[in-house]
């Protein structure tokens, strides 16, 4: 069944481009970030200016920021880590989150209970708390906040795997599965694994623009990334005052959290269009 | 911000130094008033009117013990509610308060305080010498946390002579103990108070409400002694821990007064012709200290201590509300500041030749700071800067700051500090760097160094104290256990209308004994 | 109905238990004691001994967790150590802070986000779609502490119509109050309604284009009754339990916008007691949140149970 009235040719053709597009766009903000050492930039985290927030100019092409660092270069260095921390903590979230949520999916019983009651008491604990308590025993260091996020949010993530993964199980082809003697490996990553790559796809874009602003609150906090290295949210705390006297330092940052989210909420959006339909196909 | 840090001032050390912006004509306080002038005719003190004050850390820890008084709210609330014997005066003196007078036997080590008569407290009950006796020995009691143990240490005995005076016997020799009983620890409470949570003072306001970490409310006390003060109706503290929250807030009027302003926050308020900035310039100075006890190398704290462009931190950190230090706690203005000892500046080349001799080669040297310690999170950033430009791998650690001060700063190998002036030398350098005291942070040890601070507070000699002074910032500059690289003023920021406030390097807005002397014009 | 009612209010319960020896194994690990705090670093050993003593510190852990169980049984919260305040007394007036603009703000932005959300699923596809989407994620993606100074900027500084903090006298009039709350409010309602509608763009969007919303719509029913009979009632489900926990973290997660208007609520005092080390504030707080969480998503979960007439036809009472 067509989900929708006769696609006109332009809106075929419109939406795989769009999908291409975000990606290329995602792509080129990785590499911008990436190659960011190779450009003809400052150094991040040289004092340029004894004054802070000097408006952009030719040397300074985003002015600088509240200590007198040229602020392109920090805001690229400050995506890199931005990034790079969220991508691994949501790529940790899934690892933890998928498996168990899988396996509790195929194997129930007390296995399900005691794993789901244990997510229970991590989404029932506010995350900002959370993280509070912990980086006060921890110290903020880059691998106890990874860690941290990658926790907080593979709770989120298992709730959504098992879900899928019940919905497998009560289809045939597990049953038929199961009836062929096939282990819980083979069913876990020959049978469930493909058909639930692409809803999870979707929830780790999306759960990536959320480790993103969890970091930026924890840096908003002071237990973020340690300076003189700073993500994009810290970029924004540490500049704040500069709005008060006109500085579009802090805009800058936030801005590029924004626009990552809504390409990756974009990607998703193409992702699940497409999948759509090529399953009503 | 954590006002317990001892810290210490001298006699005449109002004015700290002047660099960058200019100290004007000789008026220690740089009152940047845009608008409204602070003509003569604006001096007339007029009565009446609220304040609503703001300060960056207020918490469920708030008290009116004096006893547990840590942060700028305490001692700002104790001042307000209570008084203490003396009150030291903008160049450090003791002058008179609840005492009117005093003196000292020839040996310094017996002091007779005359106490004001007819003072009552404010729910009518007459000050008695007791009341006095008691607010000092306090302290003392074991079973009783005090933050003032170490300070009454030398205190052997408090007598009442007659019906006006009261005889203080020390176990040793201190020329400055007028100026110790002006510390607002020894505010003046009723004899055997323990509970205070309805606290009864002989000071300018009395409590209306209070709400630790949320807001104290301070009425007009109708019976004070001083005629015609306070002249505020009402006083109101409450907490907004974000700088730039602070600074919208006074901003926008809906405070009077916003302690600790910060960065772009600053320019803001001088611009603004609703508000102005009230600096204190002062000799609380930013630390970078090592750990002496363990694995300590004298060699690392001079590389550090040639590592830090300090002009250029006054400019770009402190946006030149600061002035350079020597690395040692005396100011240029002090009497007994060491004009002999060279000015450390940056210089990569002597770095160098320290890390060098350390040995320490790239392995990484971590340094603990925290938003608790003010500015170290910046100043640090510079710092690590030069240190990789002279080979030092030198990485920072941002710590939380409630905590700071008990997990931090003292167990790690290298933190920041920050101590707050206090009104005698002798009073930083006992707690700070006599071996085994509690806030020697660097475990230092150094047998002489004891002796000479031991000496000052026993010698009379002026000449020979001086030399012993010297000696000490001598001591202090070469160890390498601590670098001071700055000294940091207190930056307030008040509306135009509030006037009266005269600066005290002790602490924010006139030491922090604002309450009875302004007024709203 | 009431089995499953009662199941869910017995889990409940234990998973409170297990949070609360959490906070409590949590608070013992933090470096740092309260005594040595609240004595600052000027504390002598015997100070701090003699302190820690008075504050019952020198009990052992377990002794101390259960005394405070104990005493929670008994609606007995216990005594703050470091203001030595009921911690009742301490939570009364925050807690009410809290509420007021938890519940403000679901108010305003719950109807606005179901709203949105549902007018950009019907025209999904569409040039509205696209942009109402980028800009509600645009907004999801904003840290909430600029938009808050953004907002302090344009209305308290610059055209000075609403105050900077919200800060709340008891006892001023209703008017000053909303006033004082308008900013903190718009700002959590920014926030939170660009999250539900995203959402209920998703669950509303998902719902129409199932089967039987394709059958109702060939049978020439029209948009808007699709909407409301069909779609809304099997939406109801995961958008209550979306709604559910917007709510908790209203409740909870909003330190951010509580330090940026010194508004003084219960998160702020949660954070502050964590670094304080104030164990006792620390666990009446952690079991408010628990609970207000665990209680919505069982209202949440009860709720959609009603209205799933799906899954389980005849679900028995």
């Amino acid at each position: 069944m067509m989900p929708h009235q006769t696609p006109t040719l332009f809106k075929s053709l419109f939406r795989p481009t769009l999908l291409s597009v975000v990606v290329a766009l995602l792509l080129l903000v990785a590499f911008v970030v990436l190659a960011a050492p190779l450009l003809p930039l400052h150094d991040p985290d040289a004092f340029l200016s004894s004054d802070g927030f000097v408006p952009p100019s030719g040397e300074y092409w985003l002015g600088t920021d509240f200590l007198g660092r040229d602020l392109l270069a920090r805001l690229l260095s400050s995506g890199r880590v931005t990034l790079g921390m969220a991508l691994l903590s949501t790529i940790l979230a899934h690892l933890i989150g998928d498996t168990l949520g899988l396996l509790a999916a195929l194997r129930g019983g007390w296995f399900d209970a005691v794993v789901s009651r244990i997510v229970d008491v991590v989404l029932s604990v506010p995350k900002i708390i959370a993280g509070l308590v912990v980086l006060a025993v921890t110290g903020p260091s880059l691998v106890a906040i990874v860690v941290l996020t990658a926790v907080v949010y593979a709770a989120g993530v298992f709730r959504i795997s098992r879900a899928l993964g019940q919905d497998l199980i009560a289809q045939d082809f597990i049953t038929v599965a199961r009836a062929r003697g096939e282990g819980n490996r083979w069913l876990l990553f020959g049978e469930m694994l493909p058909h639930v790559v692409m809803p999870l796809t979707a929830d780790f874009a999306l759960r990536l623009s959320f480790a993103i602003l969890f970091m930026s609150g924890l840096s908003f906090l002071g237990l973020g990334v340690q300076p003189p290295m700073a993500d994009w949210g810290g970029l924004v705390r540490e500049n704040l005052d500069g709005l008060q006297i006109g500085s579009w330092a802090p805009i800058y940052p936030a801005l590029s959290i924004a626009v990552v989210s809504v390409l990756l909420n974009l990607f998703v959006d193409g992702l699940q269009e497409r999948e759509k339909k090529e399953g009503g196909v | 911000m954590n006002f317990s840090k001892i810290s210490r001032r001298d006699f005449h050390t109002l004015f700290g130094t002047a660099m960058g912006t200019a100290v004007l004509g000789g008026i220690p306080v740089i009152a940047q008033a845009a608008g409204t002038a602070n003509s003569p005719s604006a001096m007339v003190p007029k009565k009446g009117g609220r304040v609503r004050l703001a300060l960056a850390q207020q918490s469920t820890n708030d008290t009116f013990d004096s006893a547990r008084f840590t942060n700028a709210n305490d001692y700002i609330r104790g001042s307000a509610v209570f008084n203490t014997l003396t009150r030291v005066d903008g160049s450090g003196q003791a002058q008179p308060e609840l005492a009117l007078s005093w003196d000292a036997n020839p040996s310094a080590t017996e002091w007779r305080f005359k106490i004001r008569k007819g003072v009552e407290f404010s729910d009518g009950q007459p000050l008695s010498l007791q009341d006095i006796a008691f607010s000092i020995m306090r302290h003392k009691n074991e079973a009783k946390a005090s933050s003032a143990k170490p300070l009454v240490a030398n205190i052997a005995a408090v007598t009442t002579e007659g019906d006006d005076t009261i005889l203080v016997r020390l176990a040793e020799a201190d020329v400055e103990l007028p100026v110790l009983l002006g510390l607002l620890q020894f505010c003046v409470v009723k004899d055997g108070t323990e509970d205070f949570s309805k606290p009864v003072g002989t000071g300018p306001f009395v409590m209306a409400e209070f709400q630790p970490g949320i807001r104290t409310v301070l009425t007009r006390n109708t019976n004070f002694w001083k005629d015609g003060q306070p002249y505020l109706d009402e006083i109101e503290m409450i907490s907004i821990t974000d700088a730039n929250a602070r600074v919208s807030a006074l901003l926008s009027g809906d405070i009077d007064m916003a302690a600790d302003l910060k960065g772009a926050g600053i320019d803001q308020v001088a611009a603004n012709p609703s508000t102005k900035i009230f600096e204190t310039p002062s000799t609380r100075y930013a630390g970078y200290q090592f750990d002496a006890s363990t694995n300590f190398d004298p060699n690392l704290g001079l590389a550090i201590a040639n590592m830090f462009d300090r002009p250029k931190i006054v400019e770009t950190v402190l946006k030149g509300h600061g002035s350079v230090a020597n690395d040692h706690p005396v100011g240029k203005m002090s009497p007994y500041y060491n004009a002999n000892l060279p000015q450390r500046g940056l210089d990569l080349d002597k770095a160098k030749h320290y890390l060098k001799k350390s040995g320490i080669g790239r392995t990484p040297l971590e340094l603990s700071v925290s938003d608790g310690v003010v500015y170290s999170v910046e100043i640090a950033q510079l710092l690590q800067r030069s240190a990789a430009q002279a080979g030092l791998n030198l990485t920072l650690r941002r710590e939380p700051s409630e905590s700071y001060w008990t997990a931090v700063a003292g167990k790690r190998r290298f933190f920041a500090t920050n101590f707050f002036p206090r009104p005698t030398p002798h009073l930083l350098l006992n707690v700070t760097w006599k071996s085994g005291s509690q806030w020697n942070f660097s475990h230092y040890g150094n047998p002489r160094l004891d002796s000479l601070i031991d000496g000052v507070r026993a010698t009379l000699d002026v000449d020979k104290r001086i030399a012993m002074y010297h000696e000490i910032q001598e001591i202090l500059h070469n160890c390498g256990a601590v670098t001071m690289p700055v000294f940091l003023s207190y930056l307030d920021g008040v509306s135009s209308r509030i006037q009266g406030l005269t600066p005290n390097q002790i602490g924010n807005f006139s030491g922090f004994r604002f309450s009875d002397q302004v007024w709203l014009s | 109905m009431i089995r499953f009612i009662v199941k869910r209010l017995a889990a409940g319960v234990v998973l409170l238990l297990v949070i609360s020896l959490l906070i409590f194994v949590g608070c013992e690990m933090l470096p740092g004691d309260v005594a040595q705090i609240m004595l600052g670093q000027s504390a002598s050993p015997e100070n701090v001994a003699a302190l820690r003593a008075e504050l019952g510190l020198d009990q052992p852990a377990p002794v101390r967790y259960l005394a405070w169980l104990w005493g929670i049984c008994h609606g007995d919260w216990g005594v703050s150590m470091t203001s030595r305040q009921p911690v009742s007394v301490m939570l009364s007036e925050r807690l009410s802070n809290t509420l007021t603009l938890a519940g403000l703000t679901t108010l305003v932005s719950v109807p606005l986000a179901l709203l949105i959300g549902m007018v950009l699923a019907v025209h999904k596809g569409t040039r509205l779609d696209r942009v109402g989407t980028i800009v509600i994620v645009g907004l999801c993606a904003t840290p909430e502490f600029l938009v808050a100074t953004l907002g302090v900027l344009v209305f308290s500084i610059h055209l000075r119509w609403l105050p900077a903090i919200s800060y709340v006298t008891p006892g001023s009039g209703v008017l000053t109050l909303i006033k004082s709350m308008l900013l903190p409010l718009a700002t959590m309602t920014i926030i939170v309604t660009a999250q539900l509608a995203r959402m209920t763009r998703a669950v509303v969007g998902n719902i129409l284009t199932q089967p039987y919303v394709e059958t109702a719509r060939l049978k020439g029913a029209g948009s808007v009754r699709v909407i409301t009979v069909h779609a809304l009632r099997n939406a109801i489900g995961p958008l209550i339990n979306i709604i559910a926990m917007n709510v908790a973290y209203l409740i909870s997660g909003v330190v951010i916008v509580e330090t940026i208007f010194a508004f003084p609520g219960l998160a702020r005092l949660m954070a502050d007691s964590v670094q304080a080390r104030d164990l006792p504030v620390v666990q009446a707080c952690a079991m408010i949140f628990s609970a207000s969480y665990i209680g919505l998503i069982m209202v949440a979960d009860i709720v959609a149970k009603l209205f799933d007439s799906r899954k389980e036809p005849g679900a028995s009472a």
